[in-house]
């Protein structure tokens, strides 16, 4: 799809924007809307004009950028750590029908638990630190992503199996061509969960305790009464997850090509 | 405490006016929020959240005091040999940031020639500051009453408490009316301070302290707690309903405080916030008249001719 350029393919494409931003800028105008008419009181609501102020004033003092980097940094180090947990754990119990008979029902009864339950264990066990709240995060992450690459791999039809064995295909060659295309986008499937978790459990962690960051700057604009803060925050933390979200869907096309090709 | 004593219901007892007393678990932000929302007509909230409110843009009278003088204690892990708070520089203590202590901890840092970024401040919870004293990821933790269990369950020792500070230090907690219900319904407003008023006669009176403490023990708190905050302070001053020089001059410095470190985008113009005319009314519509002095910026009464 990127080495196709006619202009029909472009028009195509700016209608495929505009459906995407259709139901964005309707909430926008729902919003400017209700807050125009004081429709719902306006220092909870705060009209979208002095929202963006406050944003840009937080751009311009490097207030947003300094919050943003450090959630990111916390989202990205709990996902890599769950992420790569997740993947490892989800084979292995799909490849040892043993291990997962064994390990699968605690593991079941764990993904029961929200992962913020486990927050003042794991303060007690870390610190008020960047390892508790990376750690919390990662166990977000661990769970959809277990699951998701575990039934990934059970779900390889059989007969994509047989032909590979009856191709006699080299193991990298397999892996690329057979195992990849068919599990990428049950594994992504359950990583684009885990990621919105882990957003979710960074924005709660950050409640608890933290000097920095966006479920911070939430947490003081609530206690300040000052609801554009709450809203910037709000924004900001729904840009970079649906950013990162979109990175994913890249990356499971991108693989998936690559072994089509 | 009015709540518990239903001192404002009995007030009301006969017009069929039902008052509904919504403890929000939120306490001060969500004091604010309801006020916004309109689903309260009088809020109770500490002069911090109260003064954010004002910033944000809420529109509130100011018109009673609740209770003055509250302390704040400095807390730090029974084993350390930490005397003084000056020497915690460069070291962390933690506090729960946007509380109105915030002020007078401020004000003990400057009082030792030290800046709050002098020290490494942490905004933490209580359950969180224990858990970092005990691990010692924390130095110290200021904080009110409510962490007197540290002292008692040997995790926390205090080292100094606004006991030993000006009056001006100490926090406060205030009533505040949405300006549409105080122009709707101002005898319902001066019929509620009455029952305040009442209620802070009654706990103005050192006799009436023990029972003073087992209402708020209601609350969940030990007993004891109220009693060691408490004990030997000055009733009178600490449950005046009076808007008086003191509580102005308070509150002028409190959001000078919030406005100078950027915790309100806009100054608060407290004088043109205070309504005095409610509590005036039902203080003399019960009697009371110089029943409470009128306190200075310093928190000392003034000497006033007897007016009654």
């Amino acid at each position: 799809m990127t080495t196709k350029s006619q202009p029909l393919d472009a028009v195509a494409r700016l209608g495929q924007v505009a459906t995407w931003l259709a139901s964005p800028v309707l909430l926008l105008v729902l919003w400017w809307w209700l807050t125009e008419r004081e429709l719902v009181p306006i220092q909870i609501l705060v009209p979208p004009h002095e929202v963006f102020e406050t944003a840009r004033a937080m751009l311009a003092d490097g207030e947003l950028e300094e919050a943003a980097l450090a959630s990111l940094f916390r989202v990205l180090a709990g996902f890599a750590s769950g992420a790569a947990c997740g993947v490892a754990f989800g084979t292995l119990v799909a490849v040892s029908p043993r291990l997962d008979r064994y390990a699968g029902p605690l593991f079941y009864a764990f993904a029961q638990m929200p992962a913020v339950a486990w927050a003042p264990i794991a303060i007690l066990l870390l610190g008020i630190g960047e390892e508790f709240k990376v750690a919390v995060i990662g166990l977000a992450v661990f769970v959809p992503v277990t699951i998701g690459t575990q039934e990934a791999i059970r779900g390889i039809p059989q007969r994509y199996l047989e032909v590979a064995a009856a191709l006699a295909l080299p193991a990298g060659l397999r892996f690329r061509r057979v195992l990849l295309p068919a599990t990428l986008p049950r594994i992504v499937g359950g990583l684009r969960i885990g990621l919105s978790k882990g957003w979710m459990v960074l924005v709660f962690a950050e409640l608890f305790c933290a000097n920095v960051g966006l479920g911070h700057l939430m947490d003081v604009g609530r206690t300040q009464f000052q609801m554009d803060l709450v809203l910037t925050a709000v924004l900001v933390t729904g840009g970079l997850g649906f950013a990162m979200d979109r990175m994913l869907l890249r990356f499971e096309r991108f693989g998936s090509g690559r072994a089509a090709a | 405490m009015a709540a518990a004593r239903e001192a404002v219901e009995q007030e009301f007892a006969n017009d069929g006016v039902t008052v509904t007393w919504q403890h929000l678990k939120g306490g001060g932000p969500a004091s604010n929020e309801a006020l916004a929302n309109r689903s309260v007509d009088i809020g109770y909230a500490g002069e911090f959240p109260a003064i954010f409110g004002r910033a944000g843009g809420l529109k509130t009278r100011f018109i009673g005091g609740g209770f003055r003088g509250n302390n704040a204690y400095l807390y730090v892990a029974p084993s350390s040999t930490v005397k003084d708070i000056a020497e915690l520089k460069g070291r962390k203590i933690a506090i729960r940031k946007g509380q109105p202590w915030e002020y007078g901890f401020d004000n003990l840092l400057r009082s030792r020639g030290l800046k709050q970024s002098d020290v490494q401040v942490l905004n933490l919870s209580v359950p969180d500051a224990r858990t970092a004293l005990e691990r010692g990821d924390i130095d110290a933790f200021y904080d009110t009453s409510s962490s007197f269990n540290f002292t008692t369950d040997g995790v926390a020792k205090i080292i100094w408490s606004t006991r030993d500070a000006p009056r001006d230090w100490l926090y406060v907690a205030d009533f505040f009316v949405a300006d549409e219900f105080a122009k709707t319904y101002p005898t319902a407003v001066t019929r509620f301070l009455k029952a305040i008023v009442r209620t802070s006669q009654w706990a103005s009176d050192p006799a009436n302290a023990p029972a003073v403490y087992e209402t708020w023990a209601q609350t969940g708190f030990p007993l004891e707690n109220f009693r060691r905050e408490y004990e030997g302070t000055d009733l009178k001053f600490r449950f005046s309903p009076i808007p008086d020089e003191f509580l102005i001059t308070h509150y002028k410095k409190a959001s000078a405080y919030m406005y100078d470190n950027k915790l309100i985008r806009r100054p608060v113009d407290v004088d043109t916030w205070v309504d005095r005319s409610f509590v005036d009314a039902a203080i003399k519509q019960l009697g009371l008249i110089g029943f409470w002095p009128e306190y200075d910026q310093d928190g000392t009464a003034k000497i006033t001719k007897a007016s009654n």
